[in-house]
């Protein structure tokens, strides 16, 4: 199963986008649209997806916006992945900090980028290569870590163990 | 006969209040993805209602409003409507700390938070690579430490900002 998964606000382009490439294959095609205003023919569609971990967990490849949250997610399930980054000219965000957090931070991500729409179909056939390829290394347990000591130093807290 | 007196300093207590606030959405997500950081203390969360967020736990909703191109009129209707929410959780549960990843009701959330001397932890979202967001510059007096999630961020700022990871 592929899933595409836009996050919270409507994205026509990438719904549209992936219904059309859902008329190419056998493989189910499952998009959570957020309201897209968008007439899906092909694809499975829902609005949200309360439980998205789980469809995340039994998809084979995963579509997605540029969004932090639903790449963390993705970077979790270590599951091949291709990010569609919003684009403020087209509406899809009020600016390009998507696209230009992905232009910066891209060549690390075990994901493959694409901005001209058409190129999707090539990209998803192509990501399980890409996480193969590339091994990305998690920065978040150093947050975490100095998040905790952050919160003991700015209130004087000592764990009840130390 | 004098009682022996009642330690209440925060070293002693058993663990610490912590309000996790963020904007619904990605903002919010990337608090959750942090969760780690709060284990072993009290925490919950302060963000909008919306489909996905009705099911956070422990979590304060506040009145949500489709906002798909942030009308200035909905920001400010959801501004005065989360205001409200964070005096009366503000008030009902004394955070110790209150940590944000942004979105305009950080504003509420550290200005209010300050009277109730709360310390504040802002983090700006991993999403920002430039400079700060709007939310982070309106809270900048009242912030006690701010993480950004891009080296080059914490080396453009002389010391302000604090790197120590990201999100992903």
């Amino acid at each position: 199963m592929i899933l595409a998964t836009v996050g919270t606000i409507p994205f026509p382009r990438l719904v549209r986008a992936m219904d059309e490439y859902a008329a190419t294959t056998t493989e189910p095609v499952v998009v959570q649209g957020a309201g897209s205003a968008v007439t899906v023919r092909h694809a499975d569609c829902h609005e949200y997806l309360p439980d998205l971990e789980r469809w995340i967990g039994e998809a084979r490849i995963v579509v997605l916006h540029g969004g932090v949250g639903t790449i963390h997610k993705v970077l979790a399930a270590a599951k091949p992945f291709v990010m569609v980054p919003r684009r403020g000219h087209l509406g899809e965000h009020y600016d390009d900090h998507q696209w230009h957090m992905l232009e910066k931070v891209a060549p690390e991500l075990p994901g493959i980028v694409v901005d001209d729409i058409s190129e999707l179909p090539a990209a998803i056939d192509r990501c399980p290569q890409r996480l193969a390829e590339v091994r990305f290394v998690s920065s978040r347990r150093g947050l975490v870590e100095a998040l905790r000591c952050c919160v003991e130093r700015l209130t004087g807290f000592a764990p009840p163990d130390a | 006969m004098r009682h022996p007196s009642v330690a209440t300093d925060q070293s002693r207590q058993k663990k610490l209040t912590i309000a996790l606030v963020a904007h619904s959405g990605g903002h919010v997500a990337e608090l959750q993805a942090l969760e780690a950081a709060w284990k072993g203390h009290d925490f919950f969360y302060v963000t909008q209602r919306r489909p996905w967020t009705k099911n956070l736990k422990p979590a304060y909703l506040t009145p949500g409003l489709s906002v798909r191109r942030l009308p200035t009129l909905k920001v400010s209707a959801m501004l005065v409507m989360a205001t409200f929410v964070v005096i009366w959780v503000w008030l009902k549960r004394r955070p110790d700390v209150i940590v944000t990843t942004g979105g305009e009701i950080a504003l509420p959330a550290f200005w209010l938070g300050k009277l109730i001397r709360a310390k504040t932890i802002f983090i700006e979202s991993y999403a920002r690579t430039d400079g700060l967001s709007l939310a982070a510059r309106a809270v900048g007096p009242v912030t006690d430490a701010l993480f950004v999630q891009h080296q080059e961020q914490a080396d453009a700022s002389a010391g302000r900002f604090q790197y120590a990871g990201n999100v992903l």
